[in-house]
């Protein structure tokens, strides 16, 4: 008998929720092929809620958020919400916080991580929980009015509601600083924590040190620095059982945490053919010693920039990302999705003062994970990538004059830059995906509408060619749908792509450097166009440090 | 009243076959364990299961005495489902080896354990199915399950443009 009714697959048998269940296991590249085997298995998807907003999770570089009684479809709308705000710069609310003249004075320390905006004066500190009206997160007020000791600076961790102080003892003693392991919500002694209290005794002897502290995960780092700027050591203690896991000697101008495993130290070296500057990776897990010293060749491996031009003095570097830890933070319980950390964006300043001119890379973190996993034997040294070895394929390189002031201005994939000119603002996203995804959309518009000729971006950076793509869907400029939006003072933000190769112009390095990572850019006035004004960037809101003003203004999403 | 662990009950499959079977091994199944609730008196006559053939019985029967005395997943919410998917992402060496049965077999399991309503053994057939998925080619696909391509060859370009921002670079 000839074949006239196919037997149908086993597969297309099944009931549709439970081929949805076997959707539901798979990964999102592979869930997509199924869309293009036939036209049962594509509408399935489509119309699934659950597969839609995995997703468009995916797409956005989000992860979802702890089960609530915030279902899928509620979750999907929201996140549409929330990729629209962010894409058109519409925040929901406008606010300002006043600082109190310590607050102000230079003292104080402050720090904007994971949603909470936290101010240290004296003995005294407070926080305030960002809200955000597209994820459903309310403001909160909250302070520890008295610590116990004076605050030299504080770093923080809302997801494991860690508190982590420097206090330097105002009496003659032998430690260089006593680190403070307590709890953000009540500055009680975290219970997580065997010891509270961890005093440390520098190696060097040189009277005042400044610190820089940093969390991620288990582990805490402080870097002191000599004010001359001679010497420096980093300490990375594992602030649950008290231990320290290393200790780096050297001279190093910045750090940050890749990951667990790996830390990355910004340095210059003193070579034959001039000054090199690098950045070093060290593995935490590498035995026997703790403590290390620092110098070429003796880390894991390192990352090299091109040759530099002969300048007055050594290019600073400095390292920013932001890594707060999880989703689901003690202090909102229930957020309906948040921030990937697969990847995150390290944003990497090389300035030369005397020029008054900083060339800023761009790396997404995947980048230097990927070239670390090469390394083929465990614990081995010195491995060396040239700058044309990670440099021109993975990152993208702007360069950028100088304001007065840079602040944690990076969130995720994403990152706000002000231009001098006082008047604008950029707001980059490196989310490859998004971008992929967006081209590849818009090729399919007919008739591109004019492309409106980006004259805020020529101003300055980024470097040419640029290619304006319009917006794959035209957004109305009529009053929005979503209720939150009370007022919106600005006009629509600009949208561009960058995909091509770019050289940077540069007073830094030899030779102007080519680098390709594709980037969106959306460009808005600026909210408070005063010259010097920083900008902190979270998941819900942008943060507008004015200059002498005594107050933030805090616009939230 | 709670019954004494060893009652044992009588069922019987689409295909008249007929199995005795301790109570608290066949209560992995909520379906049966419902049905025994709702039963006061003590009955003779084997319990019918219309939906499922005796050689796939004997397998579920298998899972389900392996699995015997584990703790049943809790309310069945939209939120302890995701939770339990999200801890149990592989599947455990043993119910590896029971799941290594042919095409037919596997999708016979787990519609009987949609049927019958044990969650685990649906899990594990599910993650098997796309395990099986995972990494192929739509054309791989096709072929694996028996699918036929109802797309024009320019449908299948444009769809496969679309998707192409997720695969890896």
């Amino acid at each position: 008998m000839t074949q006239l009714f196919p037997k149908p697959s086993i597969f297309q048998r099944l009931p549709v929720e439970l081929i949805g269940s076997v959707l539901e296991q798979l990964d999102i590249s592979t869930l997509l092929r199924c869309t293009q085997i036939c036209r049962q298995l594509r509408l399935l998807i489509k119309k699934s809620v659950a597969l839609q907003y995995k997703i468009e999770l995916y797409a956005c570089n989000m992860v979802d958020g702890p089960p609530s009684n915030v279902v899928k479809a509620a979750r999907l709308r929201m996140l549409h919400a929330h990729q629209r705000a962010w894409r058109r710069i519409e925040w929901s609310g406008r606010s300002s916080i006043p600082l109190s003249e310590p607050e102000v004075s230079t003292e104080s320390a402050w720090e904007f991580l994971g949603g909470v905006l936290g101010l240290a004066a004296g003995q005294r500190l407070r926080f305030i929980q960002v809200p955000s009206a597209l994820r459903g997160i309310e403001e909160k007020h909250w302070v520890i009015e008295n610590i116990g000791f004076r605050i030299k600076d504080f770093g923080m961790d809302p997801a494991q509601d860690l508190l982590s102080i420097i206090e330097i003892s105002e009496a003659p003693s032998d430690e260089t600083f006593t680190l403070h392991i307590r709890s953000l919500s009540t500055g009680e002694p975290h219970p997580l924590a065997q010891v509270c209290k961890l005093p440390y005794r520098s190696t060097f002897d040189v009277g005042e040190w400044w610190y820089v502290i940093q969390v991620h995960g288990h582990q805490v780092a402080i870097m002191c620095q000599s004010l001359s700027g001679d010497e420096s050591e980093l300490v990375v203690y594992d602030w649950q059982t008290g231990v320290q896991r290393k200790i780096i000697l050297g001279f190093i101008q910045t750090y940050s945490f890749l990951n667990e495993r790996y830390l990355m130290l910004g340095v210059t070296w003193d070579d034959p053919d001039g000054v090199v500057l690098s950045l070093e990776v060290i593995d935490l897990d590498e035995p026997p010693s703790v403590k290390v010293e620092l110098s070429q060749g003796a880390s894991h491996c390192a990352f090299q920039f091109p040759a530099l031009r002969d300048l007055p003095e050594d290019p600073e570097l400095a390292i920013r990302t932001d890594h707060t830890s999880q989703a689901n933070t003690p202090l909102t319980k229930s957020v309906p999705f948040t921030t990937s950390q697969d990847d995150r964006l390290l944003v990497i300043s090389s300035t030369c003062f005397s020029e008054s001119k900083s060339n800023v890379l761009f790396v997404p973190l995947s980048a230097f994970l990927n070239k670390i996993n090469l390394i083929p034997t465990e614990f081995s040294r010195g491995h060396i990538y040239p700058w044309e070895t990670w440099g021109p394929d993975n990152t993208r390189m702007i360069e950028h004059s100088l304001s007065d002031v840079w602040f944690c201005y990076v969130h995720g994939m994403k990152v706000v830059v002000p231009l001098p000119d006082e008047q604008t603002v950029m707001l980059y996203d490196f989310n490859q995906r998004g971008i992929k995804r967006s081209l590849a959309k818009s090729t399919h518009i007919t008739a591109p509408a004019p492309p409106s000729a980006p004259t805020t971006i020529t101003l300055t950076h980024p470097p040419t060619p640029i290619t304006p793509v319009p917006s794959p869907t035209p957004a109305p400029l009529t009053p929005t749908i979503t209720p939150f939006i009370t007022a919106i003072d600005i006009d629509e933000p600009k949208t561009s792509y960058i995909i091509e190769d770019t050289l940077c112009p540069t007073q830094i390095f030899k030779q102007p450097l080519k680098t390709s990572l594709p980037c969106l850019i959306h460009t808005f006035p600026s909210p408070i166009p005063r010259s010097g004004s920083g900008f902190m960037l979270g998941e819900d809101s942008l943060i507008v440090i004015p200059p002498n003003d005594g107050e933030f203004v805090l616009l939230s999403f | 009243m709670a019954a004494p662990a060893t009652q044992q009950i009588k069922i019987r499959c689409n295909d008249e076959k007929e199995f005795t079977v301790d109570r608290d091994v066949l209560e992995r199944s909520v379906l049966i364990k419902n049905m025994l609730e709702d039963v006061t008196e003590q009955q003779d006559a084997p319990i019918p299961l219309p939906n499922v053939s005796g050689p796939v019985m004997a397998k579920v029967l298998e899972y389900c005495t392996h699995h015997r005395g584990e703790p049943l997943p809790s309310a069945d919410t939209e939120q302890s489902q995701d939770e339990t998917r999200k801890r149990t992402t592989d599947i455990s060496e043993w119910d590896q080896k029971f799941i290594t049965v042919d095409q037919e077999m596997l999708f016979e399991i787990i519609l009987a354990a949609n049927y019958l309503d044990i969650k685990s053994l649906l899990d594990v057939g599910c993650k098997t199915v796309a395990n099986m998925i995972k990494g192929k080619t739509p054309e791989e696909i096709r072929k694996l399950f028996n699918i036929v391509n109802d797309f024009t060859p320019e449908e299948e370009a444009q769809i496969k443009k679309e998707n192409e921002w997720a695969e890896d670079r």
